[in-house]
Parts: structure tokens; C-alpha cells; sequence
């Protein structure tokens, strides 16, 4: 279950983020998500809904804005979806691909007051 | 108030991360980090590799384990520095705690260091502990689908080991359905069959990692 630990990460980059922005209840957290983390969104946000009592985040919603994964070939540089966890390059059938897309955990705005 | 803050979630774990490839790359040692399902033949793999290398090179070992001392207790009688993480519960390890455990050994007078991850293919998979290579230790035992129901670990790692190949000849494993899958998500990697427990195909494991370190200490 590694979302509770993205989780007390998350909380600790709210609580700062809240702090040097003199924000003492946050109300909403916009977050960016690539598909290949293995994020359960049931588990993200019940994990959520647990950590945040006794924080800054204690009443506040989470959406979750998940990333399609996206790759590179580096032998004809074609940038291509990778669908169904083919990393095979579709222009050329290459393997030597880079993902530049898909591996996001990023907080991406809040609300608060 | 609406306030943007674009920030990495894992920033701290990323920091973590890198002040142990720092101190690695400080003491030109290689770090590898097993993972696998429990029962894939992680703690197997490791005494195989101890046995052989252990005339050659120094070695140390980092156990992650939910809780009990058993696998450390497996690897004393090879008379290397071992250094044990209970997590508690925790499914993975971090780099902070990899960092403290790197405190225990003489990295001067260290070769590899090996990190015997939680028994998992999902959470181990999704934290950076600041290694040089993940290795995928699967088993013919678990069924061939592991990778694509697995595929960050497998899109992620630098080698897979496919263990327990003796037994295939009692399974309906299909060799070639879980090589395709492992080539569809990471097409560089190179996939060795062994039995760890008929020490079958270890002359390959042996020469893959003689081969990384050699690549890390001139790097």
C-alpha cells in the first residue's frame, strides 16, 4: 500500500506549502498523477481521508487528475502513447524508448483560506 | 485562495534518494535492489551469490523484512556485514532508512551492497532507494503473467531473473508468452533463467553483476 506513503509525503509538501502562504484550512487539492505510479484511486483516497486529521488538510477534497503514459524513441525520436503497457516504439518497432510522460506525482494547485 | 504550487509529492524521498547515490558514487560501491514476490527465491539467490563471489568480492547485505529476523539469520553463516530493517508493516523500503542502514558497513572496503527488498511487486517497485539497478526475481512457480500485471517493476528494472526454471517441466508456465511480456515493457532487458536451488544458469547472474560493477567503479 505505498499510497498512504505518497500520502504523508503529499500531506508534508501541503502543510508547508499552506504555511509559507499563510493559508490555515485548505479546502481543495489538485493533483497530477501519471498511470504508470500504480495509484488506486479507492486506496489514494481513503489513505487521504486518514492521514489528514489533526492537519492542515483535515477538511479538504482531493481530485485527482491521472496522466496517460507517453514515451520516446530514441532511435527515430517519434513520441508515441503507450497504450496497454507496450513500450515498443510505433513508428519503428524500436525498444530503446524513454517514458516522458505517465510517472507524475505532482501537487498541482490548492485552495484554502 | 486558490494558490499553484507545482511540487513533486516525492520530493523528500527523491532527496533521500540521491544523497545515497551520492555517498555510492563517493565509495564507488554498487547497490542492487532485489525485488520479488515472496518465495521467489530472493534470500536463495542471495546465498547463491555470496557463496560464489564471496572469495572475490565484499559484499554487504540490507534485509528488508515486514518483521522477524529469519532471512539475516539465512545469510550469517556467510560471514558478511548484514544489516537488518524490520519495516512494521510497511510494504517497501525508503531511502531514509537505506541511508541509515548504509552506516552500518565499511563502504571503503565494500563491493556491492545488496538490498533484499519486502516481499512485493507493487510498492518496492515505486520507490527510488537510490540504487543502480533494480533486479525482478520472479518464478516459473508464479505464473507467467506476472509482468504485465506487474509492469512498473518490470518497465523499471535492469535485469530479470526468472527463477525455478527446473521446475518448469510441472507447470503450465509459458516461457515464451512471460519473455514477450517482459520485451513489450522493457525491450533492453536481458532475462536469465536459473534454478537457485540446482545452481543452474548462476554463471550468468555471476557474470551480469562482475559485469555492472566493473561499469559503476570506472564510472
Amino acid at each position: 500500500m505505498h499510497e498512504l506513503s505518497i500520502v504523508e509525503n503529499l500531506l508534508k509538501v501541503i502543510e508547508s506549502a499552506a504555511a509559507e502562504n499563510g493559508i490555515s484550512r485548505v479546502t481543495m487539492v489538485n493533483l497530477k498523477i501519471g498511470k504508470l505510479r500504480q495509484v488506486v484511486p479507492e486506496m489514494f483516497q481513503f489513505a487521504f481521508d486518514t492521514a489528514k486529521i489533526g492537519t492542515v488538510a483535515e477538511s479538504a477534497e482531493v481530485k485527482i487528475n491521472f496522466v496517460p503514459a507517453k514515451a520516446v524513441c530514441r532511435d527515430c525520436g517519434r513520441e508515441f502513447a503507450v497504450e496497454d503497457n507496450f513500450f515498443v516504439c510505433e513508428g519503428c518497432n524500436g525498444v530503446d524508448v524513454d517514458v516522458i510522460e505517465g510517472k507524475e506525482l505532482q501537487i498541482e494547485s490548492m485552495e484554502g483560506e | 485562495m486558490e494558490i499553484k504550487i507545482v511540487k513533486n509529492i516525492m520530493e523528500a524521498v527523491e532527496g533521500e534518494a540521491q544523497l545515497v547515490r551520492d555517498l555510492l558514487k563517493e565509495k564507488r560501491v554498487m547497490m542492487v535492489n532485489l525485488i520479488g514476490s515472496p518465495g521467489s527465491g530472493k534470500t536463495t539467490l542471495l546465498e547463491k551469490t555470496l557463496s560464489l563471489l564471496k572469495d572475490r568480492l565484499s559484499m554487504g547485505v540490507i534485509e528488508g523484512d515486514v518483521a522477524t529476523d529469519k532471512d539475516a539469520i539465512r545469510l550469517q553463516k556467510y560471514d558478511i556485514p548484514i544489516a537488518l530493517i524490520n519495516t512494521d508493516g510497511a510494504c517497501h523500503l525508503e531511502p531514509v532508512t537505506i541511508r541509515k542502514a548504509l552506516g552500518e558497513f565499511d563502504l571503503d572496503k565494500t563491493d556491492i551492497i545488496f538490498v533484499e527488498n519486502v516481499g512485493n511487486l507493487v510498492c518496492p517497485a515505486e520507490f527510488d532507494i537510490g540504487e543502480h539497478f533494480k533486479i525482478a526475481i520472479s518464478s516459473v512457480t508464479e505464473g507467467h503473467d506476472k509482468p504485465e500485471k506487474y509492469p512498473l517493476l518490470f518497465n523499471e528494472c535492469g535485469l530479470v531473473v526468472l527463477n525455478k526454471i527446473d521446475l518448469i517441466q510441472y507447470t503450465d508456465f509459458d516461457k515464451e508468452y512471460y519473455i514477450s511480456s517482459v520485451r513489450k515493457l522493457n525491450g533492453k532487458v536481458g532475462v536469465l533463467e536459473v534454478s537457485c536451488r540446482m545452481d543452474q544458469g548462476l554463471e550468468g547472474w555471476v557474470d551480469w553483476l562482475t559485469g555492472a560493477l566493473s561499469k559503476v567503479k570506472n564510472s
